[in-house]
């Protein structure tokens, strides 16, 4: 981080291109790189909601810094590119999913479209719809329909009965510009609108390869699609639990191995994998996801969740690292940067700054107006390395990586570290399994034996309390909340001896206290018996010095002469002390006291 | 009976004052009496006699002497600069204030004073490595002697009696242990060395322990190694590894001490001191295996019993520190340290209804106020896992008035008062206990961590 990305003159970034009234308001999954016209001139694709007409959307091509938009009958929901065949001059396919609908464009214009397949309606709706119809359009029904429709879940209602239940009031017309007398399989369908889209490599692993569409929807399902026809290939259900996917992410190749990560809304990542029906939820968040990649070379998983954190797991779901972000992570971007052979990974935060991380250590750091809402990175241009930002505002930003840009990486530093790792613990001894035996057998007994010795134990604490208060021999008053220290310097026969007077009140200063030395004449004498304390501020402390000199009565200390000094701190106004404190003299070195022996 | 025959009887039953008064009766008769006189010498030793192996501390290199090898040694060849073990449970183990792991026994080493040795000539420590103990046995000695001393040493022709094989060991015992008088014993061994041609191994170790006592660590060296040379014993392995051990050289000692196990194979002493070596520079495997061969040879060595339990209660395993520390009970030793051990062993093992039990007796038993302020300061962390927040208050209180410098339990009262809120009090204490032990990390980073919000 020795050359941060703040400053341009140190940036690793070249700004290319700003538009700050683009208004272009991509998601997360409706953007691309994609060498459109097969020139070899990287265009970026972004779809979005076509804001000036009243439905519908646009498609807008960049072939440089000149746009081009395309019409789209719907509101886009997904966005990929991919190439369907391997005839030359190589023409990508930019395929829009729009409701349950998706088009495919090639070269600017349309190629082809395809549809979700249709869902049939659940049993129970058909029932009400029965009921309904075989009585005739009575207006007493209608009520009774729609009560028997809101029973049934609504993303597996059929259209008809989706606009039923949103429209109750409009029931004859609906039914009637249809001229729906019975039910038919062409009528009452459900319908489920594609929610997120990938492309899975077919047979190699080559970049220029033909790739999958992989098709997620509301429902739950997963469509992979031949590239050639757009049949279904393979299908299967995101978990066995209800899902509804949001963000979806392959690797692998369809006709060798693949898996798929699934983030659904209900804050679980599935996985797929080649020939499973319905997918397995591998990681469960504590809060909702907001991007999701896969890292190509080892396959882990890098989520953000809307609480701030950045997660790491591994392609089984066991988790590597976590880091907390100081702002919102809005969305995720792979950054494969091909002459470094090194995959970074751009975090977009909400606060408008683009982190670039290798593993879980940031190595640079750019910013951009406003709160990135889409990031990719890939060849634009002529350009190989090129970062496209798309804010939530619709400003469209390139910016190029200097071809110098290096990142300091530490190798040893990005091992991703499995801090699962078990603790050295030493195993269960049979002795532990034998005493947990009896803490089950006698649980009652331990218990009630234990809150007994508790109370003695209260009861021998405060009585221990109460005679070390009677004693004085208290450190600390804490009513007048000062405290004594003592410090014993010295070999002998005259010790220095340090006094430290804590006042620990926080507002209020202490003053008119005398201190006095209790000790025996006969074998110590202090320099000085009573001292005058001054004022101590609040929340300071004072030193008092005293010398105490051991009059050598008895070296031997045979007589067992307590060797103590009593230190009373008192106030003049009132007879009891407000601290007491008992210091232990040392023992003297008999050969400083007496230089002739030994 | 002649008298002398029962003097020597009582000097076998170890009834050595009456020896002493039997012997003196005797010399009073015939002051010549060489026999009397050296039996009195003997008893008189042997009264005051300490195995100075098994007691003595192992001082820490002054800082006034320069016989330090390396003044920044290489770590894992001191014991204070010991690496320090992998992150186990073992390596959070209590510490003395000079860095050594709080052992399950008291042994030589371990009731080092805190502090370094410029540390200590600030307190009233004893500063230099000639330790207290050599003074106090002379003091002891003056006191058993009311009507003046037996021996006026001044007087004494220490070169003639070192011509006399049987009364010149006497004598050094005499004036080594009893009189305490390191300087007149030494003159006394090195005549003896020279009258015998530097042939008897006993006059060199005498004279090593003369130089230990005497700071000169080099020459006892020397004289150690070419007793080794002359005679193969196993205090002389021992004496030797405590001289590498006070130049803190502990890959020296532990090489002395396994050339000694291949002499004596299995030898409790020599095992011991290897354990105990191992200890210091913290290599726990081989530490606790030297303990465990210990307890095999002697099935009642409460050092190694108890240094096992401690090992097994930091490894997590306090039910195995339970058993062993249960043993030393049954083996019947009754000491405050051990209750409270086993209280903290139950306490771990969640054996809750004996824990009180145990503690109670500690209490009961302990008279010194340090061990009364360590029981107290378990009995918190007691009163912490019964949820009693109030209660472990009390106890650091109590714990405090028996021991103020107790630096630990200041930083505890600290954080307790912290969480109850009481901001000023925390920071006087954990100030205080920044001044009481300056070593201890804790309240140091406590502080840090107060300071800055």
């Amino acid at each position: 981080m020795s050359r941060s990305g703040d400053s341009t003159t140190s940036s690793r970034w070249l700004e290319a291109y700003c538009e700050r009234t683009a208004g272009l308001k991509a998601l997360r999954t409706t953007a691309a790189l994609a060498d459109v016209s097969g020139d070899g001139y990287g265009c970026f694709v972004a779809a979005d909601d076509n804001t000036e007409t009243a439905a519908g959307g646009r498609m807008r091509v960049y072939r440089g810094t000149t746009a081009n938009d395309i019409w789209l009958p719907d509101s886009p929901t997904a966005l990929i590119a991919f190439y369907t065949d391997r005839v030359e001059p190589r023409i990508p396919a930019i395929a829009v999913a729009c409701g349950s609908v998706l088009y495919i464009y090639k070269n600017n214009k349309p190629f082809f479209k395809f549809s979700v397949p249709s869902l049939p309606i659940t049993t129970k709706e058909t029932a009400s719809w029965q009921a309904f119809l075989q009585d005739g359009p009575a207006k007493g029904d209608e009520s009774t329909l729609v009560e028997a429709l809101s029973a049934v879940q609504y993303n597996l209602l059929s259209t008809i009965g989706q606009e039923v239940i949103s429209e109750p009031s409009k029931i004859d017309t609906v039914l009637k510009s249809r001229g729906i007398t019975e039910i038919t399989k062409e009528t009452f369908y459900c319908e489920s609108p594609i929610a997120c889209m990938t492309t899975l490599k077919k047979s190699t692993n080559d970049r220029y390869d033909v790739c999958c569409p992989v098709l997620a929807t509301e429902s739950g399902n997963i469509f992979i699609l031949d590239p050639v026809n757009f049949s279904v290939l393979y299908q299967a259900n995101v978990n066995r639990i209800k899902s509804t996917p949001f963000l979806i992410a392959g690797l692998g190749i369809f006709n060798v191995q693949y898996r798929m990560m699934i983030a659904c809304r209900e804050k679980h990542v599935s996985l797929l994998r080649k020939d499973w029906l319905e997918g397995k939820t591998v990681i469960q968040t504590m809060n909702a996801i907001s991007d999701l990649i896969i890292t190509p070379d080892d396959g882990l998983i890098v989520i953000g969740t809307i609480d701030k954190i950045l997660h790491c797991y591994t392609k089984k779901g066991h988790k590597l690292w976590a880091i907390k972000m100081a702002h919102l992570v809005t969305c995720l971007c792979l950054i494969p940067i091909r002459h470094l052979s090194i995959t970074l990974t751009a975090v977009g935060l909400k606060n408008g700054t683009i982190q670039i991380y290798h593993g879980r250590k940031c190595v640079d750091q750019t910013s951009v107006p406003g709160s990135p809402s889409v990031i990719r990175f890939g060849q634009l241009g002529q350009e190989e390395n090129a970062l496209i930002t798309v804010t939530t505002e619709g400003t469209v930003i390139f910016r190029i990586l200097k071809r110098t840009a290096e990142f300091q990486l530490n190798t040893t530093e990005n091992l991703p570290l499995y801090q699962s790792k078990p603790l050295p613990l030493p195993k269960r001894s049979a002795l532990f399994l034998e005493q947990s035996m009896r803490e089950q057998q006698t649980a009652l007994d331990m218990h009630q034996s234990f809150q007994q010795d508790l109370i003695k134990f209260r009861l021998d604490a405060a009585r221990e309390l109460i005679k070390t208060e009677f004693a004085g021999s208290n450190t600390a008053n804490l009513k007048e909340k000062i405290k004594i220290s003592a410090q014993v310097l010295g070999m002998g026969p005259k010790f220095e001896v340090i006094f430290n007077l804590d006042n620990m009140e926080e507002s209020k200063p202490i003053y008119g206290l005398k201190m006095v030395l209790h000790v025996n004449p006969k074998y110590y004498q202090c320099s000085s018996n009573l001292i005058s304390i001054p004022l101590i501020p609040p929340g300071s402390s004072h030193k008092v010095k005293v010398y105490v000199e051991d009059k050598m009565v008895d070296p031997e200390n045979n007589l067992n002469i307590p060797s103590v000094v009593r230190v009373f701190i008192i106030r003049e106004t009132t007879s009891e002390p407000v601290l007491a404190a008992l210091i232990n003299m040392p023992p003297m070195e008999a050969t400083l006291a007496d230089p002739g022996k030994a | 009976m002649d008298l002398l025959v029962q003097a020597l009887s009582l000097y076998r039953r170890r009834r050595y004052d009456k020896c002493i008064e039997l012997c003196s009766g005797i010399l009073e008769k015939q002051p010549l009496d060489q026999a009397a006189w050296c039996l009195k010498m003997r008893a008189m030793t042997q009264r005051v006699y300490v195995d100075e192996l098994d007691s003595e501390e192992i001082p820490e290199l002054d800082f006034l002497e320069d016989s330090a090898v390396a003044t920044a040694p290489r770590p894992g060849t001191s014991m204070k600069t010991a690496a320090l073990p992998p992150t186990t449970a073992l390596a959070s183990r209590p510490r003395t204030a000079t860095g050594r792991p709080i052992s399950g026994v008291a042994h030589p080493g371990t009731q080092i004073r805190p502090g370094s040795a410029l540390d200590r000539l600030k307190t009233a420590r004893p500063v230099t490595g000639q330790s207290a103990r050599t003074i106090r046995l002379g003091t002891a000695a003056m006191l058993s002697q009311k009507e003046g001393p037996f021996i006026q040493v001044s007087r004494l022709n220490l070169s003639k009696y070192s011509k006399d094989p049987n009364l010149s060991k006497p004598l050094f015992e005499y004036l080594f242990y009893h009189e305490g008088d390191i300087r007149n014993a030494l003159e006394l061994a090195v005549h003896a060395t020279q009258s015998c041609e530097f042939k008897d191994w006993w006059w060199k170790v005498a004279l090593s322990q003369c130089y230990v006592g005497l700071n000169m660590v080099r020459d006892a060296e020397q004289q150690l190694r070419s007793a080794l040379k002359q005679h193969q014993h196993v205090e002389i392995f021992i004496r030797l590894s405590r001289i590498y051990q006070r130049l803190d050289q502990p890959l020296s000692a532990v090489d002395v001490c396994k050339s000694g196990l291949e002499v004596f194979p299995k030898d409790v002493s020599i095992m011991t001191e290897l354990a105990r070596l191992y200890e210091a520079v913290h290599d726990t495997a081989p530490y606790i295996r030297f303990y465990r061969s210990v307890v095999i040879e002697d099935a009642m060595n409460s050092e190694a019993i108890a240094s096992i339990g401690m090992y097994h209660f930091y490894n997590n395993q306090p039910e195995l520190a339970l058993r062993y520390y249960r043993r030393v009970l049954a083996m019947g030793a009754h000491s405050p340290e051990l209750y409270n051990n086993l209280g903290l062993c139950c306490l771990y093992a969640q054996q809750l209804d004996l824990i009180y039990p145990c503690f109670q007796r500690a209490l009961e038993l302990a008279i010194d106020p340090l061990v009364k302020a360590e029981i107290w300061y378990n009995l918190s962390y007691v009163a912490l896992t019964a949820g009693d927040v109030q209660l472990a208050v009390q106890c650091l209180n109590v714990c405090l008035s028996a021991d103020a410098s107790h630096a630990s339990a200041l930083n505890n009262l600290a954080v307790l008062y912290h969480k109850t809120g009481k901001t000023s009090l925390t920071k006087a204490y954990l100030t205080s206990a920044t001044t009481v032990d300056p070593n201890l990390p804790e309240p140091q980073i406590n502080l840090e961590i107060l300071l800055n919000d």
